[in-house]
């Protein structure tokens, strides 16, 4: 083969080249003053076993009563019982290992000298999804075990599909 | 064709694209996302239904054209630009034509095959579509063979959007916008990214909506346990139902191994003439930056697992015959899934088979191709299977089950992990933030005087475009990082000055003005629709 000017022999590319930079590379926008945000703690499902929690507090002179460590506790209320995760003030956020199917409510707070707990922030309630079938069969749809089993197949190891896109589509 | 058909197969391309528009600018890099999907995508899917409507080929598809997308395919400016876009590449073609010619010819086929098909993109945009690609996707859907879906509106994650009255305000503005484009009230929506969590059919319900679509696991791991796991659709508590991808028929299509786009025949994308060309040659068609970038034309095939210097010259008309043969074999895998399948649940199982629209013509440059060979060959190949939309196979179910799905999304894993990591989660508590904000705002004005009107209507259309989950995915997927970030930090800080302005009382109209300008979409929008009541 040859041709007049495709000398790709000197530049060997070793795989999918990445996006140049477009003109407004050079800027990344402006600042998100954090003073603009509510005093909240959130809770987000991220996965089945993962949540994800970060919170702002305006005043944060309450964070070291006794120079004890603020938590974040986790309440499993469908279960009835909480832990707690040590976390920086400063970070603002955090991941927390839960169950799957389950309800979730999370406080900010700390450990008081009597071993009780005061809580600062309260987030939402959130729901984990299944890994799996649900337990529960429908007496008007009724479906046999190895139906089931059959149908549910195509999911491999039994969780969602995966498909090794090749393509950087969502 | 028989009467009763073992399987129905519902065929579904989800088209969208973030709102990129930058009227600030006489070029902008990534307003050509939205040019080389029109050339590449949407106009070969056109000229793909005009030809089986005038070979009378009986097809159905279903397809979502997002309301940013639409706002986009809408807008003159745009429109303008892509005309000089595609000349600019009918150009570039005609010169390589004549630089193949005159070199040994062995890239002289591709390059005719682009200068045919920018040269066919044009009239197709300018002489019959007149500009309005919205209007000919309209008119297919008034045969009765193309559904067109709608989309929340600038297809944020609906299970990360914390207040109920904003994800209400994503859903009603996609239903208004889509009446505008279209001349009627959707059936359906694509949930951005597949995106569910429970109670959400209840919002898609109050919108007027019938159906919608799921990862698979979003309806085999719903309950009850679905009877007829992801063949049939299912009623969700609200009632809309909800069709559940089929794993096998996404498979053969997605996958980087297994699926049909991999071939070593086909195109390969990464290698391009903006990056073999001298530079002297290919600097008139790059952008004013002078950076190399991907410009349209390839003329290399996959070949195998080889570094791109190591690729093949492509061959159309191989790669047009493997097309064909991957649709056959489509069809066949369909046909026999839909005879198992239908012997195991003792009725006529639904297939359904989402993918996204860019994939055919942009990343897979013989989809459309494919796509074209699905229905021509589907009486011969496999005529006990029938096409349907969702609203007929609805129509065909002797009843659905009542099932509620679980929260789930088609991406990466499954879940919301593509859109809520160390990546991007740092947008999440100012995204929120405003939402509060936007939701108290259409609470404390009722009534208000034209320019506070125009203001507030202002600030929802700047949370709207921060909430794409296109920003997110792409912080994660590493790809245009820092246009990303700049969108969400500046659509956010404009909402930031407007609800100040807002509550002060004094709107700074002249600021207004220019982010109306730069911001532009959904004319029909009304900032009320945040306070979430009504449907």
């Amino acid at each position: 083969m040859s041709h007049d000017f495709v000398d790709v022999t000197r530049t060997p590319e070793p795989g999918p080249r990445p996006t140049p930079p477009s003109v407004a590379d050079t800027d990344r926008g402006p600042a998100l003053p954090d003073a603009w945000l509510p005093d909240t703690l959130v809770a987000l499902v991220r996965d089945p076993h993962l949540l994800h929690a970060y919170w702002h507090l305006r005043d944060l002179a309450w964070t070291a009563p006794g120079g004890v460590t603020p938590l974040l506790r986790v309440f499993d209320l469908d279960a009835a019982t909480s832990h707690d995760v040590p976390v920086l003030m400063g970070a603002r956020k955090a991941y927390l290992d839960v169950r799957d199917n389950a309800r979730f409510r999370v406080e900010l707070g700390y450990r008081t000298s009597d071993h009780g707990f005061t809580a600062v922030l309260r987030s939402n309630v959130v729901q984990t999804p299944p890994t799996g079938p649900s337990g529960q069969v429908s007496a008007d749809w009724t479906v046999s075990p190895e139906q089931f089993q059959r149908l549910l197949h195509p999911l491999d190891g039994g969780g969602p599909p995966r498909y090794d896109k090749a393509y950087p589509t969502s | 064709m028989t009467a009763e058909p073992t399987g129905t197969l519902c065929l579904v391309l989800h088209a969208h694209l973030p709102f990129i528009r930058h009227p600030e600018h006489a070029r902008f890099l990534e307003e050509d996302w939205l040019f080389e999907a029109i050339s590449e995508c949407y106009i070969p899917l056109l000229d793909v239904m005009h030809g089986w409507l005038r070979d009378n080929i009986d097809f159905r598809l279903t397809l979502t054209l997002s309301p940013t997308l639409c706002e986009m395919l809408a807008d003159p400016m745009l429109q303008d630009r892509y005309v000089a876009h595609v000349d600019r590449l009918i150009r570039l073609s005609e010169l390589e034509v004549e630089r193949t010619r005159a070199a040994d010819g062995t890239f002289h086929d591709c390059a005719r095959l682009y200068l045919d098909h920018f040269t066919r993109a044009r009239a197709v945009f300018v002489d019959e579509a007149k500009g309005d690609l919205p209007g000919a996707f309209a008119a297919l859907q008034r045969t009765g063979k193309l559904e067109i879906l709608t989309c929340a509106a600038t297809h944020a994650l609906l299970p990360l959007v914390l207040r109920p009255e904003s994800r209400r305000a994503q859903i009603r503005l996609a239903v208004e916008n889509y009446r505008r484009h279209f001349g009627r009230s959707p059936r359906g929506i694509w949930l951005p990214e597949c995106g569910y969590l429970p109670g959400l059919d209840h919002d898609l319900q109050r919108a007027g909506l019938q159906y919608f679509f799921l990862d698979t696991h979003g309806v085999l791991f719903g309950s009850p346990r679905p009877k007829f796991g992801v063949f049939a659709p299912v009623q969700t508590p609200a009632g809309p139902a909800a069709f559940g991808r089929d794993v096998a028929s996404s498979r053969q299509v997605w996958s980087a191994h297994e699926g049909y786009p991999g071939d070593p025949v086909y195109r390969e994308f990464y290698r391009d003439l903006g990056y073999d060309a001298p530079e002297e040659h290919i600097r008139p068609f790059l952008h004013p930056d002078g950076v190399r970038r991907n410009v349209g034309l390839k003329y290399h095939r996959i070949t195998g697992n080889v570094e791109l210097h190591a690729k093949q010259p492509y061959d159309p008309a191989a790669a047009r015959t493997r097309a064909g043969d991957h649709a056959e074999h489509f069809l066949t895998g369909r046909a026999q899934q839909a005879r198992t399948i239908g012997a195991w649940l003792g009725r006529t199982p639904v297939i359904v088979a989402p993918y996204d629209a860019e994939l055919f013509g942009h990343w897979w440059f013989e989809g459309p191709i494919f796509l074209d060979q699905i229905f021509r060959r589907l009486p011969q190949v496999a005529p006990d299977l029938r096409p349907v939309t969702p609203s007929e196979a609805l129509l065909r179910q002797p009843g659905l089950q009542p099932v509620q799905p679980s929260l789930s999304t088609w991406g990466h894993r499954g879940y919301n992990e593509m859109w809520l990591n160390g990546a991007n989660d740092w947008m999440y508590p100012h995204l929120h933030a405003c939402e509060e904000r936007m939701v108290e705002l259409a609470h404390r004005f009722d009534n208000p005087g034209t320019i506070p009107w125009r203001a507030l209507n202002q600030a929802a259309r700047e949370l709207l475009l921060a909430q794409a989950s296109d920003w997110s995915f792409i912080l994660s997927s590493g790809t245009a990082m820092p246009y990303a970030e700049k969108r969400v930090r500046t659509h956010l800080h404009r909402f930031r000055r407007l609800y100040e302005e807002l509550v002060a009382g004094q709107v700074d109209t002249d600021h207004l003005a220019e982010v109306e300008r730069q911001d532009n979409p959904f004319p029909e929008l009304d900032y009320s629709v945040f306070r979430g009541d009504g449907a």
